[in-house]
């Protein structure tokens, strides 16, 4: 947190402001040496609230050949950077992007450093795979468990549970993980991972359960939920706005959802035998001739998937209709099986995890409609990869979730001199007395907001929700 | 505009004089942003000097010991105004990407081009 007289210097009007690039000399040891001076440029710094990346161009001056390591040193590429903002009358920073050097590209006598943050490491990490699944369950791991052991396990971020971890923000996590578990509202997902990334992973936790995470500019993974945010500093009056702008949008509105949950995973059945052969009855449904009725014994249904392996002519994922004795129905609307007689080892099997007399035992559906349109704006949530177990998790998605989009999307775009550098993803910052009674204080979530060293600006874009009975 | 010179921690020195087009930095970027309702505020980002200085009519000699600066990655000082202000100078660097000096076409002797230094 920057002290206050940092803040009073990001409020005054007449500022001296310096920014500082700091560069770790030795491979993993985050012994930074001040290299502010070598700055000829630096790219904006923009940071949004769907887990993407983060990257920064700075070039360097390198007519002294400081930066010649890059010709021969394997182990130049990265090194930590932090760039801060630094008043130096204070003597006080405040980091801003904390990165390490993916890329350079190297000039007469400049050098050129992609730099990228932490995130962007593990989110292309995968988990599990189709030979080997990873299982969660809510009974051994709740959300903030989940989300730990993907960071920490999978991604091989700092696993230190204290506030000294250098990769995660601790502080954060701690009263994330409490409103997460919140008594009787408590969220509750169960995840079977067979290859996805930790990054779509995350993006689909984010989503599930309503919350944002970023990396802030200390390098570290920040949580905030839609009960957990940072209130912005400052009030953001009209005297720190160099420009303003509100907009207002049906695109993206949902006042309807639909969310399944508990999903039972049943058992994973194969059948392998010769005794059955495909049917093409176009125009009517298709069919596999089962002389032994296996399918029924095996516990095939009804609306289960199957994959189909070893035939000569069939091979593929067919969805059932029904099963009956002697015979398993696909979709009319699938494409066309072709006659074949019985293969020698064809095998039919239940296609994933998906396959069970219980597919999805419950669903939820919650509408708000609001505003200028009452038709319904449809949501539905049925992934299968990642799901809520409860019935109390999935009210209390589609409940946060229609706080937010059930009705239409209102955002500013805010450009602000100094004042906006203490700001950041997650914050609630309020708009004060730029409009009349009863919109003279407006809380707006920040979603997206970008850097800008070379003018000393920052753009901020964030949603101002409705207020819901 | 005045005259400015260049020189190594040896002995080399070179005098030039800008062409009339140049304009010398100001001591400290100031930047002035206006807020909606008219506010005024005055950021002014400390920053090392940086020169951009087109040059024409320079000797061959001078051109040449100028290039070996350049490519020996030679600090320098530079005094940026020899007549009014003696005694100021900078360290600096010649931080041209591509060489500062070409020939002056259609002379062969004489040279010119921009030179960017930048305070150490």
């Amino acid at each position: 947190m920057p002290s206050a007289n940092f803040v009073t210097r990001c409020q005054n009007k007449t500022t001296e402001p310096s920014l500082i690039f700091e560069y770790e000399l030795t491979l993993g040891a985050l012994d930074y040496a001040d290299y502010s001076s070598y700055v000829k440029s630096i790219s904006s710094i923009t940071r949004t609230s769907e887990l993407t990346a983060g990257y920064v161009d700075v070039e360097l001056n390198n007519a002294g050949g400081d930066f010649d390591d890059f010709l021969d040193d394997s182990m130049a590429l990265d090194h930590a950077v932090m760039i801060s903002l630094y008043f130096a009358d204070i003597a006080e920073s405040l980091p801003i992007f904390t990165g390490y050097i993916e890329a350079i590209d190297m000039g007469l006598k400049s050098v050129r450093l992609r730099i990228r943050d932490r995130l962007s490491v593990c989110l292309e990490k995968t988990i599990g795979s189709g030979e080997s699944p990873i299982l969660y369950d809510p009974a051994i791991s709740d959300v903030s468990e989940i989300v730990w052991d993907l960071l920490t396990t999978y991604a091989k971020l700092d696993s230190t549970a204290s506030t000294a971890n250098v990769d995660i923000d601790y502080t954060s996590f701690l009263l994330w993980q409490t409103d997460m578990n919140t008594g009787g509202n408590a969220y509750s997902l169960r995840a079977y991972l067979s290859g996805p990334t930790v990054g779509s992973i995350l993006n689909r936790v984010a989503d599930l359960t309503n919350s944002i995470f970023w990396v802030n500019g200390e390098g570290r993974i920040e949580f905030a939920s839609a009960v957990v945010y940072t209130v912005g500093t400052v009030p953001v009056k009209k005297e720190y706005v160099l420009a303003r702008n509100y907009n207002c949008d049906l695109n993206g509105m949902v006042n309807d959802i639909r969310c399944y949950y508990n999903l039972d995973m049943g058992v994973d059945i194969v059948l392998t035998d010769t005794s059955i052969s495909f049917h093409d009855n176009s125009p009517a449904a298709d069919t596999i001739e089962d002389f032994d009725n296996q399918f029924i014994t095996s516990g095939f249904t009804a609306p289960m998937e199957v994959e189909v392996f070893g035939s000569a002519l069939n091979n593929g994922i067919w969805h059932i209709e029904t099963v009956a004795a002697g015979a398993l129905t696909l979709y009319a609307d699938e494409p066309a099986l072709r006659d074949e007689e019985a293969g020698a080892t064809v095998t039919v099997e239940k296609f994933g995890y998906e396959a069970s007399t219980n597919e999805w035992e419950d669903s939820i559906q919650e509408s708000r409609y609001y505003g200028p349109s009452t038709r319904a704006i449809e949501l539905t949530e049925e992934d299968r990869s990642i799901w809520h177990y409860t019935q109390t998790s999935a009210e209390r998605f589609a409940d946060e979730k229609l706080d937010r989009l059930s009705g239409p999307i209102r955002t500013f775009n805010i450009t602000t001199a100094m004042l906006g550098f203490l700001s950041d993803i997650g914050n609630v910052e309020t708009l004060t007395n730029h409009y009349t009674s009863p919109n003279d204080s407006i809380d707006i979530h920040i979603q997206n907001i970008s850097y800008d060293f070379e003018n000393y600006e920052v753009t901020m874009n964030g949603q101002w929700l409705w207020s819901m009975a | 505009m005045g005259l400015m010179q260049l020189k190594d921690n040896i002995t080399a020195t070179v005098q030039f004089t800008p062409i009339p087009e140049y304009q010398a930095p100001e001591d400290q970027k100031r930047l002035l942003k206006y807020a909606i309702d008219g506010t005024l505020h005055i950021i002014k980002p400390y920053k090392k000097h940086l020169y951009f200085i087109p040059l024409n009519n320079i000797s061959s000699a001078d051109a040449t010991q100028i290039i070996t600066w350049w490519q020996s990655l030679t600090s320098l000082l530079f005094y940026p105004d020899l007549i009014n202000t003696p005694d100021t100078y900078y360290t600096v660097n010649i931080i041209n990407r591509q060489a500062p000096l070409n020939n002056m076409f259609p002379f062969e002797t004489i040279y010119e081009g921009t030179l960017e230094l930048r305070e150490c």
